[in-house]
């Protein structure tokens, strides 16, 4: 069998029962159930607050609310936490020393974390269906089962989003596959958020990828039009030159493992 | 000719500008026992994390099977089994989840995993999470893990590092019957020479970066008998001991306490005993030197560079 394929099946086989693997299992429920507890506790405000189309309030509401903080800290944990595998079990100098290519090893590590990425979508888009079902069960007066799911829109900030974090993710890789120390992988993603969140105003916040994410929901047209936009190309340019840029500094770093 | 499995030649490498080795030529012949012997610091992992590509080569070059690691890397480490300072576990997978990792990445065939738990007699502990082992059984499934591909050369750094003495002797007597059951070339190192002595068929003794000795240990055994016959000696001051007994005597000073002393019987070193006790010093042992290597060891790697 080819190695690629082999190191793919051996890194899936490495995060089972992982911290990374249970982050993603739950992190999607997190804001789902936080909106439907607020839905419940205060049903006539947020009736009126999701208007006539529930679904798609509920759905900006879980999106939006996710973009500038939440969502961001999501792929930085995952990210770092799958690296961190190898580092905090002391494992690399057995991963190296076996007979894999070192692009095996890297590009499939990199696959692994976006296939948990997308995983955290998934399960993020059945607990919003949830949380809105939910309501709906235990507060009758709002309006979920007659009104449209609006599937497309769904899928379209799934994929807008997915964008907008893939630069991002990809630079957060590099940082992680450099800092032996887990909170200094953290530590940075998180003061790169920051800075995003402080740059916003700015008109050369489309230059910073760790903002993407605010700055793809922070639109009030975001249910209607999904043109990529100027920061969405840019993120694809930081994930496909920080992905060879990091491969390059992962094949010849001095030591390994 | 002697086959080497692994050999390298002229190893040099550095740290900044602190030189780690000097012209290091490791032969470790096939079916040998090799047992890499020198202090901590000596520069024993580095010369095996090299020897494996972990660390990126300055000078010199490294043959396995008399082939290059650079342009032969796979095929290489598919017949070299490892384990470099501890071992490489995945803390939140049991033992068998661990081998069968490695066992997909060696392309194993079936059963195998199961086959390298029985002999490093961790059956039992299969199923138990790696992060809730012993020492004794992370180093042995560590073991497991290098001999799942069926390997012709395993590389082994300072296994018995931290095992208790019952482990330290399960661990040797696990490669004394992988070498002559199995045929296995094992490079062991240690800092610990009885291990080496009890263990070994060849020998390198490594100090500073240099290797001072290599060959088998018949031979550094009789290096042993040859160079030295003498007596120990444990003093307060060795320095200045050995300044007294100099002129009478041919001795060599080992440590700041310790020297040894080359006498033709017991009235000479009772002579010894009374010049050093009449010039004020303390003598705390003196005594025929032990038929082991130790005193060779101490020899070599206490000689200035």
């Amino acid at each position: 069998m080819n190695t690629f394929f082999i190191s793919l099946q051996t890194e899936f086989m490495k995060i089972r029962r992982s911290a990374a693997f249970w982050l993603v299992i739950t992190g999607g429920a997190f804001l789902p159930l936080l909106q439907m507890i607020m839905y419940l506790s205060k049903p006539s405000v947020f009736m009126k607050r999701l208007g006539h189309d529930p679904w798609m309030g509920h759905l900006l509401m879980g999106f939006q609310g996710g973009a500038f903080f939440v969502w961001p800290m999501f792929i930085i944990l995952v990210t770092s936490l799958v690296t961190q595998i190898e580092y905090r079990n002391n494992t690399w100098k057995q991963v190296m020393a076996s007979p894999l290519q070192i692009g095996d090893v890297y590009f499939s590590k990199f696959i692994v974390i976006q296939c948990m990425i997308i995983t955290g979508y998934v399960l993020f888009d059945i607990w919003i269906l949830l949380a809105g079902l939910g309501t709906q069960v235990f507060q009758p007066g709002y309006n979920f089962i007659h009104s449209p799911l609006h599937l497309h829109s769904f899928l379209m900030m799934d994929i807008k989003s997915y964008i907008a974090i893939l630069g991002m993710s990809t630079i957060q890789y590099c940082l992680s596959l450099r800092f032996k120390n887990f909170i200094g992988a953290i530590g940075t993603g998180l003061a790169l958020i920051i800075a995003g969140l402080f740059m916003l105003p700015w008109d050369k916040v489309v230059y910073f990828p760790y903002a993407y994410s605010a700055l793809t929901f922070m639109r009030s047209n975001i249910s209607s039009d999904f043109a990529v936009l100027k920061h969405e190309y840019w993120s694809l340019g930081y994930f496909a030159c920080f992905l060879i840029l990091g491969f390059v500094d992962f094949a010849y770093r001095k030591e390994r493992g | 000719m002697e086959e080497y499995v692994l050999e390298t030649r002229g190893l040099n490498h550095h740290f900044g500008s602190q030189p780690i080795l000097r012209e290091v030529s490791l032969q470790v012949p096939a079916g040998s026992i090799y047992g890499f012997l020198g202090p901590n610091g000596a520069g024993k992992t580095t010369t095996l994390r090299l020897v494996l590509g972990l660390l990126r080569k300055q000078q010199g070059e490294v043959f396995f099977f008399g082939k290059t690691l650079r342009s032969h890397r796979i095929e290489i480490l598919r017949k070299t089994g490892s384990l470099i300072e501890q071992p490489s576990l995945y803390g939140h997978l049991n033992g068998k989840e661990n081998l069968q990792i490695y066992s997909k990445v060696y392309q194993c065939e079936p059963g195998r995993t199961a086959e390298v738990l029985e002999l490093v007699g961790l059956k039992d502990a299969a199923e138990k999470k790696a992060s809730r082992y012993s020492l004794g059984m992370k180093q042995r499934l560590a073991i497991a893990i290098s001999l799942l591909s069926r390997p012709d050369l395993l590389i082994l750094d300072e296994p018995t590092n931290g095992l208790d003495p019952g482990g330290i002797v399960e661990m040797r007597e696990l490669l004394h019957h992988l070498n002559k059951e199995h045929g296995l070339t094992v490079l062991v190192s240690s800092h610990l020479l009885g291990e080496v002595e009890k263990l070994a068929t060849h020998v390198g003794i490594i100090h500073q970066g240099r290797l001072l000795f290599q060959g088998s240990l018949p031979a550094l055994q009789s290096l042993k008998a040859n160079t030295s016959s003498g007596w120990m000696l444990e003093t307060n001051d060795a320095q200045e001991a050995g300044a007294l007994l100099q002129p009478h005597f041919n001795i060599q000073v080992l440590t700041p306490t310790t020297l040894t002393l080359q006498v033709a019987g017991q009235q000479e070193a009772a002579a010894a005993n009374r010049l050093l006790v009449q010039k004020g010093l303390d003598v705390y042992q003196l005594y025929v030197q032990q038929n082991n290597l130790e005193t060779l060891f101490m020899e070599m790697t206490n000689t200035p560079s």
